[in-house]
């Protein structure tokens, strides 16, 4: 048998070591390098997607050895159907990303290097079953993007004005140093706080198997308030209100395909350690909780979509537009249905993909007219008519497009929602999806339509070679998702049937 | 043969001019390709009808548990058959106007219209053939998008951006309704199905949510405003989707839904009441439009409250019929007046004038066109028209059957006005060097002159089809309407034909209307309500949620600042705090 999730979680490993030993100056080595293993992994996803039994469910491809052996920490690896597609969605992104940053120059080799460590870290969260190297893989994923955005991230001093407008300058906000520092430190003491509901469990348990967690019985004085430690920990990471303004200056900020990573993957970690280790372990915490849960999960999606409204700098549209999906995705995991959770997953794979390319896009359209500013833009169609066809892609399926990888999920979500009688969460998501087709439609507008650009932007070129497979790539599986949704909706099903009534028993 | 086949082939196109650039970019033999499926659709779509037989295919598109959330696939029974020819006529008619009319546009624009106009085939005929409201509803989003693409054909124009984002907008506000009334309908059945008997309070909410979406698609009053500014597409957009079917959907819903409707009384009464205002208002903006496809997008919205006044009487076959026969004649009338523009370069009425003579054909097809909506005897509408006001009359919907008896004159007035004022009269200078329309535009305008003359002849067969009965009789009701008819065109003739009764001034409320005081409404509610909303959420999140956070950073900051000073470096200090401590602790020893 062929160890598929070793080879996935350690090819980027592998290459990011082989890549400390290849001179700077070989760019081409380093690309191969990198996309060699971008492809290994995708394809291991692709081979775990096709091994993995649906009839038979649960966790499958399991590999075991020990670490250390006092503590009972092991390196134990399997899948579930919710890995499948979580997987997938990571290779995908991984793969779209290598070749959307395909020109990058500055310091490129390090640069790769980060990037395939924090994708092994992304890798190893999905399919750990050990909390303890869940936790290390987590750490791993979330760290590099200090580097990465302070290193090779842009500035854009925000203008601030008001009573408070001393603190802004004081902190430099705005600056690539402020998001890398403001975005790691948001995220580690998010981490203290998933590592204190960890240890919680391990203290009761005296385990870190999520499988011996699972049937574990853990008092409910405990479940109440480490529940929601775990998922104020793992929501930062998901972007849950109010802790979630890391987001739009760190995604603002990041380069190209940190921001697909980050908003296409990293983010699906938090909500994922939300729904498989808060929801899941601790059922009657996020019983209890869930209300509490979908309410501030409203919050994201209203709120986030009105604040992408309100921006002008296309980043920080795509970034809040972020805030607002990931909204969905805990909306649907508060809902504690069978169609929310669904729809919950599938709104990962779909966002992470519709936002993996509006990132890939929004790099393009910087990188040749340095300018953000979306009103400054105009009829770039003209000059740029792939880029926009590709930007309208990810627009519709932002938007519930039917067709697209975005309806299904937030449909499932709405109707998770009602049947969770919960009529205002349904509404909300509904009108949440009415803002985003306003603010979407208006960048698109605002930048693509409209007489030929300004003069200074006639020199514009369209997305080329490489940039195009990135594109493709992930225009083509937002329409397959969204057209022949059980290509992915089968594996979550199998998954979410394990684990809802282990939460709902 | 099966519907399979309609469903294939205009996607298969669609797909093939989307990634086939080379063929798109040929411009005007992918158009051929394109109107040849189309024209082979119809065929199809006649086939099928003809054959009269039944299909049901489902395949199983979300699945949960082994059991099926929603199916898509396609239901094939007299209604969606007939609704079918309607669609695939126009369409094909269309595109092969499309080819004269947009002959002179660059090969790639013309190459995209096409994909479009394929893309649009597909999802109308999968809103038409759809097993379940779900499907319904994501093939309604998808001729949304065909409606936005194709507004802003012209993309580079503007007016004709904001024109395709407004459409969006406002048809998507409405669809709030229609998703939230399609969830409410899971959570009751845990299915899409219509034919689910329904209780009385859960069949009420769930229609008047459906009729919310259905009040956008079908531009009612006050959801129409979208409607008029869509005519900054081509005109054959405007013939295809912004006259005869695209707008025609929610009426479409309606009927197909006719289960969950016929069993929410309430909400009858409500469309009933929103129809026949909608046809009249709309008919009253019509009067003073100078533009000659603001006057016919006015007429639709108008013509579209007529159907859904109709629904709204309990009976489903006038409104139905009414689909059918307006889809044929405003279609001629998009087309003649698209030939109208084309040959003077001017959608202004008032630039125009004694048009017949330089282009006959046109100016004879466009006369059949306003005769069948002007509700003549004998023509199309006239029939249809004539159901559905006896319909109201029958269900004792009065104050709606007043407000669209009102309309019928006003319509035959307005239509009557634009005849006179483009086609008879001295000719403008515009006109000198006017030209008819290629024989490539006036083959398919003769072609749905047929059916917009003739359509309601065999409203008989076509009742029976449906399963419903229909027997033509003259009623007092009829007699009305044919006599407001006729006195409409009459007075019109007089007013802008013959040039007397000028002291027919226009009536406050329609120059009242024509100010748009509704469109102005919802502009203040987005530039006063919506877009402030959104700043507001934006600063709080900049200066409240993100302030806090940097307040945090700040204060360890400046903290750290102030306890570096603790730091002094000299021993004296340390020795001082070293004594300090020891006493603390030594007090705090003792009081144990």
């Amino acid at each position: 048998m062929i160890p598929w999730l070793s080879i996935i979680v350690l090819s980027p490993l592998v290459a990011a070591t082989v890549l400390l030993f290849v001179p700077a100056a070989s760019r081409a080595v380093t690309r191969i390098v990198s996309l060699a293993a971008s492809l290994v992994s995708l394809a291991g996803s692709l081979a775990v997607a096709y091994a993995y039994n649906i009839a038979e469910g649960g966790y499958q491809l399991r590999e075991t050895h020990v670490l250390i052996g006092a503590l009972g920490i092991r390196y134990d690896v399997a899948v579930d159907g919710w890995g499948v597609a979580l997987l997938l969605l990571t290779g995908i992104t991984l793969f779209a990303g290598v070749f959307a940053t395909w020109t990058l120059e500055d310091r490129d080799k390090d640069f790769y290097i980060l990037l395939l460590t924090l994708v092994a870290g992304v890798f190893g969260v999905f399919v750990s079953l050990d909390l303890f190297v869940l936790f290390l893989f987590y750490e791993i994923a979330v760290l590099p993007m200090y580097l990465l955005i302070g290193i090779w991230g842009s500035t854009k001093k925000v203008e601030a004005s008001g009573p408070f407008a001393f603190l802004y300058r004081k902190m430099d906000v705005g600056g690539r140093e402020y998001a890398a520092m403001k975005l790691t430190l948001m995220l580690l003491i998010g981490s203290a706080f998933i590592l204190v509901g960890i240890l919680a469990m391990r203290q009761e348990a005296g385990t870190f198997d999520m499988l011996a967690l699972g049937n574990a019985h853990f008092s409910r004085s405990m479940q109440m308030w480490a529940f929601p430690a775990l998922w104020l920990g793992f929501g930062t990471l998901a972007g849950v209100f109010p802790f979630h303004t890391w987001s739009p200056d760190g995604h603002a900020a990041a380069p190209t395909a940190v921001s697909m990573l980050h908003a296409g993957v990293l983010m699906k970690l938090g909500a994922f350690g939300v729904m498989r280790i808060g929801m899941v372990l601790l059922p009657e915490g996020a019983q209890a909780w869930a209300v509490v849960v979908g309410g501030v999960a409203v919050i994201n999606i209203v709120y986030g979509a009105l604040g992408a409204m309100s921006q002008k700098d296309l980043k920080y549209v795509v970034a809040y537009s972020s805030v607002s999906h990931m909204g969905v995705v805990m909306l649907g995991a508060a809902t504690l249905t069978v169609n929310g959770w669904n729809g919950a997953i599938f709104q990962m794979v779909a966002h992470g993909l519709m936002t993996g390319l509006f990132f890939a896009l929004v790099g393009l359209i910087y990188n040749r007219a340095h300018d953000r500013e979306i009103f400054r833009m105009g009829g770039f169609a003209s000059v740029m008519p792939g880029v926009a066809v590709f930007f309208t892609i990810a627009g519709l399926s932002s938007l519930g497009m039917p067709g697209l990888a975005g309806f299904v999920a937030e449909f499932l979500v709405f109707l998770g929602a009602w049947e969770a009688g919960q009529w205002v969460w349904a509404l909300a998501g509904i009108v949440g999806a009415w803002v985003t087709a306003i603010y979407v439609l208006r960048a698109v507008r605002a930048i693509f339509w409209g007489e030929g650009p300004p003069e200074r932007y006639h020199h514009l070129s369209d997305a080329k070679g490489p940039e195009w497979v990135a594109l493709i790539t992930l225009g083509a599986c937002l329409i397959a998702f969204g057209s022949c949704p059980r290509l992915v909706l089968d594996y979550i099903d199998v998954a979410t049937n394990t684990y809802l009534p282990m939460v709902l028993k | 043969m099966s519907a399979a086949l309609l469903l294939a082939l205009p996607i298969a196109m669609f797909a093939l001019l989307a990634v086939c650039w080379p063929l798109r970019h040929t411009g005007r033999f992918a158009g051929m390709l394109s109107a040849a499926v189309a024209v082979a659709c119809f065929g199809i779509a006649v086939a099928l009808f003809a054959s009269g037989r039944s299909e049901l295919y489902e395949y199983p598109w979300l699945v949960r548990s082994g059991h099926v959330i929603a199916s898509v696939g396609w239901r094939l029974d007299p209604t969606s058959a007939s609704m079918l020819i309607v669609v695939t006529a126009v369409a094909a008619c269309v595109q092969i106007y499309s080819l004269g009319y947009l002959s002179h546009e660059p090969p790639k624009d013309l190459g995209r219209y096409f994909a479009w106009q394929s893309l649009f085939i597909f999802a109308m005929v999968g809103l038409v053939v759809a097993p379940n409201l779900l499907q319904l509803v994501g093939c309604w989003e998808l001729v949304g998008l065909c409606s936005y693409l194709l507004i802003g054909y012209w993309w580079r124009k503007p007016s004709a951006g904001k024109a395709a984002v407004k459409a969006v907008w406002v048809t998507r506000f409405a669809d709030i309704g229609l998703m939230t009334g399609i969830v409410v309908l899971y959570g009751a059945t845990g299915g899409f199905a219509w034919d689910h008997v329904l209780a009385p309070q859960v069949a009420t909410a769930v229609a008047a949510l459906l009729f919310v979406g259905v009040m956008g698609k079908s531009a009612q009053m006050p959801l129409h405003v979208w409607l008029p500014d869509a005519m900054e597409g081509p005109t054959p957009v405007s013939a295809l989707l912004h006259a005869a079917t695209m707008v025609a959907a929610g009426v479409y819903l309606v009927v197909r839904a006719w289960p969950i409707f016929h069993a929410a009384p309430d909400v009858l009464v409500v469309m009933s009441w929103v129809g026949g205002v909608t046809a009249f208002t709309a008919a009253c903006i019509a009067l003073v439009q100078t533009d000659i496809k603001k006057v016919l997008a006015y007429s639709t919205c108008s013509q579209l409250g007529y159907m859904i006044a109709g629904l709204g009487s309990g009976e489903m076959l006038g409104g139905y019929l009414h689909l059918t026969t307006h889809a044929f004649f405003k279609a001629l009338l998009f087309l003649a007046a698209g030939s109208v523009i084309h040959a003077t370069g001017t959608n202004d009425i008032r630039e125009m004038g004694g048009l017949w003579r330089k282009a006959p054909w046109t100016a004879g097809l466009f006369g059949a066109g306003t005769l069948a909506l002007a509700g003549i005897p004998g023509f199309a509408g006239f029939f249809s028209k004539d159901l559905l006001l006896e319909e109201l009359f029958e269900a004792g919907r009065y104050g709606p059957l007043v407000l669209c008896l009102a309309g019928a004159g006003l319509t035959a007035f307005y239509m009557t006005r634009v005849m006179c004022l483009v086609f008879s009269g001295e000719q403008k200078e515009r006109v000198h060097h006017a030209h008819e329309s290629p024989f490539v535009m006036l083959a398919p305008m003769l072609f749905l002159s047929v059916p917009a003359v003739a359509a309601g002849w065999f409203a008989g067969p076509f009742a029976e089809r449906l399963g419903l009965e229909y027997h033509f009789s003259v009623t007092p009701v009829g007699g009305i309407a044919t006599i407001f008819a006729l006195g409409g065109v009459g007075l019109g003739v007089a007013r802008y034909g013959i040039g007397q009764l000028t002291w027919l001034a226009w009536p406050a409320a329609a120059t009242f209307l024509a100010s748009a005081p509704v469109d102005r409404l919802w502009a203040a509610a987005w530039r006063q309500g919506l877009l402030p909303f959104a700043r507001a959420a934006g600063w709080f999140d900049r200066y409240v949620v993100d302030g806090l956070i940097n307040l945090s950073g700040w204060v360890a900051l400046e903290g750290g600042e102030r306890l570096r000073l603790l730091q002094t470096g000299k021993v004296r200090d340390y020795v001082y705090a070293a004594v300090v401590g020891v006493v603390l602790l030594a007090a705090w020893g003792a009081m144990q």
